[in-house]
Parts: structure tokens; sequence; C-alpha cells
């Protein structure tokens, strides 16, 4: 399993969701939880964008997004980081409303690490966290 | 089946068609009501969880912002619960014996336009009529409601400029809405109507409604014995709405 070898200050995190409000809340559990000021976009194509000019820790990914998809996005990001034979992949992480079992192997086919339902809690969104930081 | 010394086979062929099409209806509904209202969901359980855990660590300030997300996504659920409740109660629809007198549907149009600040202008051919629908103050104010709100919702400047002929044919009252928005891709045309579709190659979520607006006029429609029909139009941007409504048969007095 790929872990967060980095210490905290050190990790680049990426929030891609075309809701503002859900942007802002994982920013701030992002802020809490690693102690890191994450950037956001607001769909799939910025986000592959950004992932090609800057490489990310980890990426929370909306799954249903305008313009690109979060599918896609993923699928994109990680063979664009296998074709530059990149050490270490960024960690994507889907956020979804709509947690059914073909989302979920959907998500793991587009090269997703692990994928959160919506609602989010904190404390659940805290535990996945800090089991990805390694001690 | 031996039949002759050879084996023989009967194939049933069975048209599964309309089968598999209420499968994928009932997924896609399964699919966007869970997106529908997880998201604004999203945006009370995410941070209220935050606050239960950190309140000791939060400002007054912080808290603030988070109590006005709070408030922002429980604005959007009850907008979205209720929209849905709106669809569901018009399968109820019960009518109104008295009916609702055509006359006076054009100060019910520039109520409505005044209401939400669009522009809107009524050509009437009912002049002198005493023509009554079936229909309730409630549903022929939900379905103008809902078609000017679609017009400025599709409209690139949110600005559109509305024009309603209303005339008697048959026995039916038509209304013809025009709007000066967008042109929609004919095979989505006859797809605006379902619920929760959304015009879009991918569903977002993020389209402002819950996607039932047409689908909820369509069954107060349907209930009255009437239709609706969406098209492009011909001469510039924008779309046709033509709403067909049976005029209710006038008793004899004795």
């Amino acid at each position: 399993m790929q872990k967060l070898s980095k210490v905290k200050k050190d990790l680049r995190v990426l929030i891609v969701d075309d809701n503002p409000i859900n942007r802002e809340i994982l920013s701030i559990l992002v802020d809490d939880i690693l102690q890191v000021s994450a950037e956001v976009v607001e769909d799939g194509c910025e986000a592959v964008e950004r992932a090609m000019k800057e490489f990310y820790d980890v990426i929370f990914m909306d799954v249903f997004m305008p313009n690109l998809n979060g599918l896609m996005a993923s699928e994109q990001i990680i063979k664009q980081q296998e074709r530059n034979q990149f050490a270490v992949k960024s960690i994507i992480i889907g956020v979804t409303a709509d947690y059914s079992i073909s989302l979920q192997e959907a998500c793991k086919r587009a090269g997703m690490y692990d994928c959160f339902a919506k609602p989010l809690d904190a404390s659940f969104v805290s535990k996945k966290l800090k089991e990805l930081l390694c001690a | 089946m031996t039949w002759g010394g050879s084996s023989r086979y009967l194939v049933y062929i069975k048209d599964c068609t309309l089968q598999i099409r209420r499968q994928n209806l009932t997924w896609s509904l399964y699919s966007m009501l869970g997106h529908k209202l997880r998201t604004p969901l999203n945006g009370i359980v995410a941070p209220l969880s935050y606050l239960k855990e950190e309140s000791k660590e939060t400002s007054l300030g912080e808290i603030e912002d988070i109590l006005g997300m709070v408030y922002d996504s429980s604005n959007r659920l009850n907008a979205t619960i209720e929209q849905m409740f709106n669809y569901l109660g018009s399968f109820y629809h019960q009518g109104d014996e008295t009916g609702y007198s055509v006359m006076r549907i054009p100060s019910l149009i520039e109520s409505v336009a005044k209401d939400l600040s669009i522009s809107a202008s009524i050509e009437s051919n009912l002049q002198g009529t005493d023509s009554y629908i079936n229909a309730l103050d409630y549903d022929m104010d939900s379905i103008f409601h809902e078609l000017f709100k679609n017009s400025r919702k599709f409209h690139p400047k949110n600005e559109p400029q509305i024009n309603v002929t209303l005339s008697l044919k048959d026995n039916r009252l038509l209304i013809e809405l025009r709007d000066d928005g967008r042109h929609v891709m004919e095979d989505n045309l006859n797809q605006l109507c379902t619920p929760f579709f959304q015009e879009e190659s991918c569903f977002t979520g993020e389209l402002p409604g819950a996607g039932l607006g047409l689908s909820h006029i369509n069954q107060l429609l349907w209930s009255m014995g009437g239709s609706i029909n969406i098209r492009n139009r011909l001469d510039k941007p924008g779309l046709v709405v033509d709403i067909h409504i049976p005029l209710q048969r006038k008793e004899i007095e004795v």
C-alpha cells in the first residue's frame, strides 16, 4: 500500500470539486488533519492541467463534475505520471454522493486509491488520512 | 426436443426493451436521488462533524463561517426536498369542480413575470370566452413559475424575453411559450420531462434545481388531460413550449 512518506508540512494536496461548499469543507478538514493548505480547482480539466505542471501527493477528486468527470481525470493523471515514469504517483481519493458498488469498481478501475462517500464525516476522513501518513 | 430422430430447439424471443428501459430509469433515479440529496447533506454533516470534534479549538469567526455553510446547504436541501414533494404531490392531483377560468391566465402570466423580474409579452385570443379548465390556482401558478424559471436558467445571460400566445382550438386551450435562450440537442428534447433529466453529456448535479421541474409540469398537465411538447425555435436560439389543455365540459342547467 502506498503511504505518504513526506513530513506533513511538505505535502501537496489538490481538491477538485465543482461545489464551492464542498471545496471549502474539505479544505478545512485537510488543513486541520494534515496541517497543509490545499489547492482547489473546479473540474476535471483543470485538475489534469494542474497535475501536469505540479506533483500532488494527495488529490481529492469529486466524481461527477462538468467538462471532465473525476473518473476520466484520474485516469489521465495516472497515465501521465506513468508515462513520465514518476517514482511515486499521486494518491487519488474519490469523493462521491453515489456510493454504489458499480461506482466503487469504476473508481478502482480509474486508478483511485480509495473512495469516500458523501456526506463526509470529519472523524472518518481524519482516520483515513492518518492511516495514510507514515509514523 | 427430439423430432424425427434429430434434436430441435424451440426458441422463445421476447422483447425486453421496455424492461431494460425501466431498469435504466430506476438506476438513474436512484443515482440522481442520492446525488441530489447527499450533496447538500454533505454541506451540513461534514462541517457539523468537524465542529463536534474541534469546537474547542475553533475561533468564533471560523464557527460563524462554518455555520454559514451549513445554513446555505440546509436551504439547498430544503429546496430540493420541496421540489420532490411537489412532484410527488402532482400524482394526487384532484382538480377543481368549479374549474379555472382561462380568462385569468393573462393576469397570472403578468404576475409571475413580475414576481420573477422576467420580461414577458402576451398575445391573447381568449377575449369574450367563458371557458374553464380542470385546474387549481396552485397548478397554473406552478406551471408558469417553472417554465419562466427554466427560461431564465438556460438563457446565456439569465435575461430571457418570453412571448406567450393563448388561444382556443377544438375545445382545447393552447398555450405557446417562446423564449430566446438556447437550443437543446434534438435527441434530448423528448427527454426533458423525464424526472432528474439534465441536459448534459454526464450529469454533474450542480445545475440549479432538482431536475424535477418539467416532469412536475408534465404530471400536472397529464392529470388535467393535457400535454406538453418542447421544440427548438427555427428562427433563432431558444425553445418553444406547446401546452394543450382540454376545456371543461359545460353542464346542462336544468
